[in-house]
């Protein structure tokens, strides 16, 4: 293949986001290397592993500036010692990821790195030393007072005398000749690391190809801004358009047909994996049709003034600026001056423009990205499930923004969502499922024809009366924590109060639904209760009593402060079963971490083939199907499901949920309660459900506590309202 | 869990905190030279002055120290003072009948206060330089290698800037991510591996991290396209001050004293 291209292109996107999240990586493990002095060796070969995870899916370009813009960072918040690990982790990881991709062998790597990096290094650190006179000598002769000090120790246990006279004759010479044994120690050094490395990197990357291909190259072809014809996304019609993923045997969309006008408000629903956002990557012209066409006025135009905007599902992703004005002011071109103030009114987020946005909560986020999107004046928004992260305050406010988009700036306004509520505001409604259309009709007509589905009408069955149950059962409490507060950096000017006074008891068979906004203490909170954090004052008395389904003290296990069958446990050490208590994150992928699902939830849990079969169709997925599966391949909804069934294996008699139920659809979101409400009932399992996900509380716990600033100001029984009234009764 | 208060930018507005970040990067790089080069009592004190008049300057209250495990900290100082003290050395002083030389001590207490001093203004940056200074700093040092003649050695100053720019929004949240991978590793509680097992266990983890972090770059990168790509021109922040020339003339009057003395 011909392709014409300038001798040295400037970095992708794409480029530039992998260098800097893996330097990151890479920086955040040598630091722990310091902390960790044990590990301090071992830490430094890994931490080289993200960079050669860089050098094999990027050019050597890539990795240079990378590790140039580490170094700095690391130079920065370490000074120089950390700032010269970093050089060397970056080129070390450049040999390896190249070396590895080029299929060389382990030999020849270790060689280039040795006179890649090795050699230069020796070089440099004997002419610093040669250089810095004074401080070498310091140095050498504190190396050599340290020997005398040994060599008498050494001395005094007698027949270790031979060797404290062959000792000092060695580091003597070696001082002496320090310019000989100083590179001759780098040279090692380098080559020990490069050696490490490579065994840590070459599994981690060949699981890694399988799990995150690289981007197509070269990218989409682009006219330089100001050059091609205007952008002109909208009106856009599709017709008959099918896509299929490339390497994939089944249509992600097949025969659809609409048009979309201008200054519209569209609405694209549907449960996960129903191609709404292959169709979202269609309209914002990521993507072309592999069959039908579609037709628009003139380019889509991504991310061009005029063209096409898009926000997407994580808000953290979706803001790129260190501050709210750098995330506002990214990628304009020269000279464009951005109206910060009144935009950020626009937005709600008038004030905030100082504000570093790692402090945002992810409502604000978005809003942000909406109004970084609006900078551009597009004619099309495309928000692809922009509101599945987001607490409802958070949804409610982006959508009223979204919603009033088109009327008031006339820009078309596609929002990609599964959640039907949202969809009803919308001028269009195109339902979509398993890729086909199943609805197209404006907004209100659509949703009049709608039932409510099954599980917003369902509520959690009460365990049987002997397990405890909801309210004041016979039974004793799991667990108890008395006057409980915690307080995050205490002592410090970062000291942050994030719980204060907490008592709360859950008992066998207990559904305890944890709500509160962002910022209330209950994320501390699912972290004391399952034993991750030790809070600050109070006390967490567990009460396991024929909890224990395998011997105690087996293996690592959360610090305590407990009750455990019964007795008092003053230790800060003291144990309780493995397992007993679970949480879930809501981040799955790191719990979720062998090469395959099956061996996932086989592992420390014991189970057999058959076991891990049961596991999995507990939570309601196909054993058959999924066992066999990379991890990586799962969905998010899949994910947390296998996390969950790792968790359940383990019969734990607390599960602890961190927002079980974002960005699940319907569907999703029904599976995952009936397993929750069946461990329950069956079990005398106890859960936590944390989440800000206030809907429908009813069908999530029994009992609801609710969180401010730190202490409990509700706790209460769910009363089913309403119909749900009538039916429970 | 404990916090480490590893790095963190205490927030102030004192003549320090005003300083541009280009200055104390400046500033840190030059005492460490200087104190490097001659690594005597006089020289260490003078930095340890510098560093004093600035942390007073900064109002940086003792709460903000890094809180890494003091025992790490006394094994290597006490391991180092013990064996400096069998090793002996001109002076000596006699207690009690016995002769302990303090030569070696003292060489061992000039190495213990200059790593620490180092490590001491390195911090001082962290603390009183909001992250989001950083790139638009590095920007403007390296702007001049953008413009007339030495554009032609096409060094890439805003690709780096914009790496940098990134990697300082996402520092956080990736500590953070590992931080939970390590919660949810402890929460499944297995026994303690070895040999093998834990090999294949650290690569485990290792994967999750980088395929997460993968991921999330390729989030990022789709949000940069969705904005028209990389920023076409440098963000250059603020411009240094009359109180950046006083603060480098201190430094340049600290490291000649440094190398003077």
């Amino acid at each position: 293949m011909h392709r014409r291209s300038s001798p040295r292109p400037g970095l992708r996107p794409v480029e530039v986001a992998e260098a800097a999240v893996l330097a990151d990586v890479a920086l955040v493990l040598d630091v722990a290397g310091w902390l960790m002095p044990t590990l301090g060796a071992v830490l430094q070969a890994v931490a080289i592993v993200p960079l050669a995870a860089l050098a094999w899916r990027h050019r050597p370009k890539v990795v240079v500036l990378g590790t140039l813009a580490g170094t700095l960072l690391a130079f920065i918040i370490g000074g120089e010692g950390l700032g010269v690990t970093m050089a060397g982790s970056g080129l070390v990881g450049l040999v390896i990821g190249t070396g590895l991709r080029r299929r060389w062998g382990a030999a020849r790597i270790t060689l280039v790195s040795v006179a890649a990096v090795g050699l230069p290094a020796a070089v440099i650190g004997v002419a610093l030393l040669a250089a810095l006179a004074s401080f070498r000598r310091l140095t050498l002769a504190q190396l050599r007072l340290s020997w005398h000090g040994v060599a008498r120790v050494l001395d005094q246990l007698g027949a270790l005398h031979v060797l404290s006279g062959w000792g000092t004759l060695v580091v003597h010479w070696a001082i002496a000749h320090w310019w000989v044994t100083v590179p001759a120690l780098e040279v090692v050094f380098v080559a020990w690391v490069a050696v490490c490395a490579q065994v840590f990197s070459e599994p981690v990357l060949n699981r890694l190809a399988a799990a995150v291909p690289l981007p197509p190259s070269p990218p989409p072809e682009r006219p330089p801004p100001g050059t091609g014809p205007e952008p002109a996304p909208v009106p856009a019609r599709l017709e008959d358009v099918s896509y299929r993923y490339p390497g994939s045997d089944q249509d992600a969309l097949a025969g659809i047909s609409l048009t979309v006008g201008e200054g519209q408000f569209l609405a694209v629903v549907g449960p996960n994996g129903s191609g709404k956002s292959t169709l979202a990557r269609l309209l914002a012209g990521r993507l072309a049709p592999t069959s039908g066409s579609l037709s628009r006025k003139g380019p889509a135009g991504l991310g061009q003034p005029g063209g096409t905007a898009v926000v997407a599902q994580r808000p953290e992703s979706q803001v790129i600026g260190v501050r709210v004005v750098d995330d506002l002011a990214w990628g304009l071109p020269p000279g464009e001056a951005v109206e910060t103030g009144s935009l950020l009114e626009r937005v709600g987020l008038d004030g905030l423009e100082e504000r570093e946005t790692a402090t945002l909560s992810g409502g604000q986020l978005q809003r942000l990205a909406v109004a970084a999107a609006l900078v551009r004046r597009p004619t099309l928004l495309v928000a692809d499930e922009a509101t599945a992260m987001l607490d409802p305050e958070g949804r409610e406010e982006l959508v009223s923004l979204l919603c009033s988009l088109p009327r008031e700036q006339g820009i078309t306004t596609v929002l990609v969502t599964h959640r039907r509520e949202e969809a009803a505001r919308a001028d269009l409604v195109v339902e979509l499922e398993g890729g086909r259309l199943k609805a197209l009709q404006p907004g209100r007509q659509w949703a009049a024809g709608l039932s409510p589905p099954g599980w917003q009408a369902a509520k959690v069955r009460a365990a049987p009366a002997g397990s405890g149950g909801n309210g004041s059962g016979p039974s004793r409490p799991l667990i108890r924590l008395l006057e409980v507060g915690h307080v995050y950096a205490a002592g410090s000017p970062w000291a942050h109060r994030a719980l204060a006074g907490v008592d709360l008891s859950v008992h066998p068979g207990e559904s305890v639904l944890v709500a509160g906004a962002n910022g209330s203490g209950k994320s501390t909170l699912a972290w004391v209760l399952a034993g991750l954090l030790d809070p600050s004052e109070g006390e967490v008395v567990l009460d396991m009593a024929g909890a224990a389904s395998r011997p105690p003290g087996n293996g690592s296990l959360p610090p305590w402060s407990a009750y455990w069958q019964g007795r008092r446990r003053e230790a800060r050490g003291a144990r309780m079963p493995a397992g007993a208590v679970g949480i879930a994150f809501q981040h799955s992928r790191f719990q979720v971490l062998r090469p395959t699902v099956g061996k996932d939830v086989a592992w420390g849990t014991g189970l057999d083939p058959e076991g891990v079969e049961r596991a999995l169709a507990e939570v309601g997925l196909d054993p058959a199907e999924m066992a066999g599966r990379p991890v990586d391949s799962l969905s998010g909804g899949e994910l947390r499901r296998v996390a969950l069934a790792g968790l359940l294996a383990r019969r734990p008699r607390l599960l602890v949920l961190d927002e079980p139920l974002a960005g699940l659809d319907d569907e999703g979101a029904a599976a995952l309660l009936m397993v929750l409400d069946r461990l329950r009932v069956d079990h005398g399992m106890a859960t936590v459900v944390v989440s800000h996900n206030l809907d429908h509380p009813a069908r999530l716990a029994g009992r609801l506590v609710r969180l401010e600033g730190g202490r409990v100001v509700d706790d209460r029984p769910i009363v089913p309202t309403g119909v749900l009234a009538g039916e429970a009764g | 869990m404990r916090e480490l208060n590893l790095l963190r930018y205490v927030p102030g507005s004192t003549p320090v905190h005003r300083l541009w970040a280009g200055t104390k990067a400046i500033g840190v790089l030059v005492v460490g030279i200087g104190v490097g080069i001659n690594p005597t009592w006089p020289a260490e004190a003078v930095l340890a002055a510098l560093l004093a008049l600035t942390l007073g300057l900064a109002r940086i209250p003792w709460g903000a120290r890094p809180r890494v495990p003091a025992w790490l900290v006394w094994l290597w100082v006490g391991v180092g003072a013990a064996l400096a003290l069998l090793a002996g050395g001109k002076p000596y002083l006699h207690v009690a009948g016995a002769s302990v030389g303090l030569g070696s001590l003292d060489l061992w207490a000039r190495f213990v206060v200059l790593a620490l001093l180092v490590l001491l203004s390195a911090a001082l940056l962290a603390w009183t330089t909001p992250m989001s200074e950083l790139a638009p700093a590095f920007s403007r040092l390296g702007s001049p290698l953008t413009r007339g003649v030495l554009a032609r050695l096409r060094v890439p100053v805003a690709e780096v800037a914009a790496i940098l720019a990134l990697a300082v929004r996402c520092v956080t949240l990736l500590s953070e991510e590992l931080r939970l991978l390590v919660a949810a590793r402890k929460v499944r509680a297995r026994p303690r591996q070895r040999g093998w097992a834990a090999f294949e266990e650290a690569v485990d983890l290792l994967v999750a991290t980088v395929v997460v972090a993968t991921r999330r770059a390729g989030e990022m990168a789709e949000a940069m396209e969705a904005r028209g790509g990389l920023p076409a021109r440098l963000s250059l922040g603020r411009r240094p001050g009359w109180a950046d020339v006083v603060a480098l003339a201190l430094v340049a009057a600290a490291l000649a004293g440094m190398l003077v003395v």
